[in-house]
């Protein structure tokens, strides 16, 4: 029975082909703004947590302490190594702490020269395990620093050239001697140590920087600490847990408001923020479908008017209100759904050809995300915006009398 | 036996502001395989029998009985069912589906009373063989002449194999040789096979073809006239 009624819808979408194609426009153009858009938002999501998750690694967990207020940057944070090493899981912890320090360079010929800079204080896992967050080190000459190490420092290429330094030559930091034992090639990326941001640190410019043993950093600068503390986990280790126990050890040992944060933890705010954005687009989107959706309306109302006697002789010969109720309304959730499959399809595309154009112009890759739940949403969706739209008009057609549609010219 | 039967039938409607009186007491007796044709000028209630018999309306006063079953009694979805079981139209203008090619509607009515696919190629196919169009069967309407399409909304009133055909005018919108055509065959089917026919008509030579005629004026039966 339903069979041989969409067969009859089928059958009279396809006689009136311009108008059925016109009406299903309007719905497809719905459906397409509404998939490309949320298919490229998904893409943008998936392609910012990739690009976080490089830099910070999944397996990454960072500790820091509570802002006092929300955005403002962490104040200090002192743990002692050690305690984080004792939980069970935690393969690797470093730190950085970034200061702005006196420095000068006494220059046995000509006149000192000094100034303010920044002076980064690195722990040696820093360079060996979390180098997504610190870039490369390329050097110019010289060495980087080892952990043997103590009052030896490498510059970045734009602080050696201010400060005349070389190979050998002694800087002071606040009044402590340093031999610089390397400098940097000029790092044309600039910003490193991209992980403060997360630590709501600015990034640190490693041409305009000064980099020392971070036990040293402690004796420089009032009040001991870091800005953040890194943890790296063991291979197959249970993050969540990992992060939950440090959280404990720290409680334990009496450190007030750490923040203890996994890579989740950061990536979900980040999601969560897209996503409005993306609904409230989506949200826009959508209106054009209610435009479609009162198109299919107004064709129904017309082959409901245009249709008036056939629907009286479909009644004479034994239709029931309910055939043709059905029948109108298979025609319109039709419409709706051709124009669903079409939109879905056109918005893939759509979606696929910006994110190509955008590496092809920009150079910026966006990842292309072909979500089978969207996909079906969307075609489910237009049906149903198709059907509702013929709803009223299907119903006018049923309660026709059927003498009264057969005298209809 | 009597297959129809009116007792007392008045229908009035109203028509904008006016209230038409378009039946003012009926009473007629229609026998099983009996060819009736009822005649009148235009606006004398000649449609609106028709209809109340084929149960598209019930009248406001009065029984209309058919095969004992009291049509004013009934629903809107048992007059359906009556109307799709027992009664087959045949209209002035055709009314075919356009869309629809001749095989697809003369399967129509048996697609509403749920006949299975094969079943209804099967039956339609003999339909349009019983009417001489066996080789028009893939053609739409706007590729049949007028008497072709009368012939195929004939099949089409057969398909559910009902005991009464209506027929409204059926010639009216045909030359007189298809015309003649139609009538033959509504005999044959009243000869052959039993059917009770009533037709509509203007037309005296229409008429002939009838064993009973008669005539309404004003919503009453003011002559019954028994051809030879």
């Amino acid at each position: 029975m339903i069979k041989d009624l969409f067969s009859l819808a089928m059958r009279s979408i396809f006689t009136r082909k311009l108008r059925s194609w016109l009406t299903v426009i309007g719905i497809f153009i719905g459906i397409t703004a509404v998939v490309a858009l949320i298919s490229l938002g998904l893409g943008l999501e998936r392609t910012i947590i990739d690009q976080i998750g490089q830099i910070f690694g999944v397996d990454t967990i960072m500790i820091i302490r509570q802002p006092e207020r929300p955005g403002a940057a962490p104040p200090l944070i002192a743990i002692d190594f050690d305690l984080i090493h004792g939980v069970e899981g935690v393969a690797a912890v470093a730190t950085l702490r970034s200061e702005t320090g006196f420095v000068s360079k006494v220059a046995e010929d000509d006149a000192p020269v000094r100034g303010l800079l920044t002076v980064v204080g690195l722990s040696q896992k820093m360079i060996s395990e979390f180098q997504p967050f610190i870039g490369e080190f390329t050097l110019k000459h010289g060495r980087i620093l080892t952990a043997d190490d103590t009052y030896k420092a490498f510059l970045g290429h734009g602080v050696a050239t201010q400060l005349r330094a070389t190979i050998g030559a002694v800087i002071e930091i606040e009044d402590q001697r340093f031999e610089v034992i390397g400098i940097l090639e000029p790092d044309p990326e600039e910003m490193r140590a991209q992980a403060g941001v997360f630590a709501g640190q600015p990034p640190v410019i490693t041409d305009e920087t000064i980099f020392i043993p971070f036990a040293l950093i402690d004796e420089l600068f009032e009040e001991a600490g870091a800005h953040f503390f890194l943890v790296k986990v063991d291979e197959g280790a249970q993050i969540a847990q990992v992060a939950e126990e440090i959280g404990t050890a720290l409680t334990a040992a009496g450190v007030a408001n750490a923040v203890v944060m996994t890579f989740e933890d950061i990536q979900q705010p980040i999601s969560m923020a897209l996503r409005a954005v993306q609904g409230f687009l989506a949200a826009l989107a959508a209106i054009s479908l209610l435009v479609g959706g009162v198109g299919v309306m107004n064709t129904m109302y017309t082959a409901v008017l245009e249709r008036t006697k056939e629907i009286g002789v479909m009644k004479a010969v034994g239709a029931k209100n309910s055939h043709i109720l059905s029948l109108f309304l298979i025609e319109s959730g039709l419409i709706g759904l051709v124009g669903g499959v079409i939109g879905v399809i056109i918005g893939l595309l759509l979606s696929t050809g910006t994110a190509w154009a955008v590496l092809h112009f920009f150079d910026i890759e966006i990842m292309t995300v072909i979500s089978v739940p969207l996909i079906a949403g969307a075609i489910f969706f237009s049906f149903i915006i198709g059907s509702l739209a013929g709803m009223l008009p299907a119903r006018r057609a049923s309660k026709l009398h059927p003498i009264e549609a057969l005298r209809y010219e | 036996m009597s297959l129809i039967k009116l007792r007392e039938i008045t229908k009035d409607y109203q028509l904008g502001k006016t209230w038409v009186h378009a039946l003012r007491g009926i009473d007629l007796t229609i026998d099983t395989s009996e060819i009736i044709a009822v005649m009148g000028p235009s606006g004398s209630g000649k449609s609106t029998l028709l209809h109340i018999v084929g149960c598209l309306d019930i009248p406001s006063a009065g029984t209309a009985q058919i095969e004992d079953i009291a049509t004013e009694s009934l629903n809107e979805r048992q007059l359906v069912r009556l109307r799709g079981e027992k009664i087959g139209f045949v209209f002035q203008t055709f009314n075919l589906v356009a869309t629809l090619s001749a095989q697809a509607n003369v399967e129509l009515p048996m697609i509403f009373q749920r006949v299975s696919r094969s079943r209804r190629a099967q039956r339609a196919a003999e339909l349009l063989a019983k009417v001489g169009l066996s080789d028009r069967a893939k053609h739409r309407p706007n590729e049949l002449s007028g008497g072709e399409r009368q012939r195929v909304s004939l099949a089409r009133a057969l398909a559910n194999d009902p005991d009464i055909i209506l027929a409204d005018e059926p010639t009216g919108n045909l030359d007189s040789e298809s015309g003649n055509t139609v009538m033959e065959l509504l005999k044959r089917l009243k000869n052959e096979e039993g059917k009770t026919v009533i037709v509509v008509t203007h037309d005296p030579e229409v008429a002939a073809f009838a064993e009973r005629v008669i005539t309404l004026r004003d919503g009453l039966i003011v002559k019954e006239k028994l051809n030879d």
